[in-house]
């Protein structure tokens, strides 16, 4: 994947994701309506490729608004993975070519591996992960908004075992998988389905669409390690 | 909905650690519209919410609670 390739990929994806979000906010939730009409318009405009320098630019002001409105981040690790999508892009767009606009748009791939490797790592320290308990808790009592049908699964202490194991190996590994391309497409197929399956069951669907938009740089960093070596 | 949900468990997350303004009168709004839907208000009705953390201990649970608002109107303004 070329740089342009992958920064023009990440543009469509990140406009999706924004344009998702504002649409729940304005026809949904209602909450911050005039808000998130500004970044879906802004979101329009990415989308189609118009003036995307500006866009971008533009966009970050409007996440400073977005931030001031809600003290901090309104989603949590979600948003605050759109935040840094939508940053190194525009860093990507505004620094000089060449190795400035790389090391911005690579800067963003390695915190993605990172966001999987430090998520692993800290489950397994966590002797709660390693035994079960943990996922356990929150399908038992959690605050996340689980549907009560989902709360029984607290009861099946075996599947979440292998649950959290398949997670803690799945998410520690990632890194290795830059080494090789098919490799990479596999691990990035099942973070995919990782992300989606913690939307159906947690609600939990900005995540979804955030790391999706990040994965081109992955694509691109792995091509630009490999063409290198 | 889903993320509504979440932002007022960031907002509770947010009083556990440091209490503010804004993460107090986050939760009222969304307290005051909830029991709203609820029952019908009345005048000098007061409402107060708490931060409760729920823990697993061995086989059972353990709660604590964190922080517990003031009393405050059900309206706005004091009046329907």
């Amino acid at each position: 994947m070329t740089f342009d390739d992958a920064l023009r990929a990440t543009e469509l994806l990140l406009a999706l994701a924004f344009l998702q979000q504002s649409a729940e906010h304005v026809f949904g939730s209602r909450v911050a309506p005039k808000l998130f009409a500004i970044r879906g318009a802004l979101s329009f405009l990415l989308l189609f490729g118009l003036q995307s320098q500006w866009v971008l630019l533009g966009l970050c002001l409007h996440s400073l608004a977005v931030l001031h409105r809600f003290q901090g981040p309104y989603n949590g690790g979600s948003d605050r993975m759109g935040l840094l999508v939508l940053f190194c892009l525009c860093l990507a767009h505004w620094a000089p070519d060449g190795l400035w606009a790389q090391a911005a748009f690579g800067y963003l791939a390695v915190q993605v591996m990172l966001s999987y490797f430090v998520s692993g790592q800290v489950k397994i320290a966590n002797p709660d992960w390693r035994g079960g308990q943990a996922l356990r808790d929150v399908f038992g009592f959690s605050a996340y908004p689980v549907t009560a049908s989902l709360r029984d699964l607290s009861k099946r202490p075996r599947l979440l075992w292998w649950a959290s194991w398949s997670a803690m190996v799945f998410e520690v590994l990632f890194p290795i998988s830059v080494l090789n391309p098919t490799v990479l497409a596999l691990f990035l197929a099942i973070a995919f389905c990782f992300h989606l399956a913690n939307a159906c069951l947690f609600g939990l669907n900005r995540f979804v669409w955030f790391w999706l938009a990040s994965y081109p740089s992955i694509f691109w960093l792995q091509g630009r390690i490999l063409d290198g070596a | 909905m889903r993320n509504e949900s979440l932002f007022v468990m960031s907002c509770a997350e947010r009083i556990a650690l440091h209490p503010t303004p804004h993460s107090i009168a986050q939760i009222r709004h969304r307290v005051r519209a909830d029991v709203k839907q609820l029952t019908a208000p009345r005048i000098k009705t007061n409402v107060q919410f708490r931060v409760v953390f729920v823990q697993g201990e061995g086989a059972g649970q353990s709660q604590e609670t964190v922080f517990t608002s003031d009393p405050f109107p059900l309206t706005e303004f004091g009046c329907p």
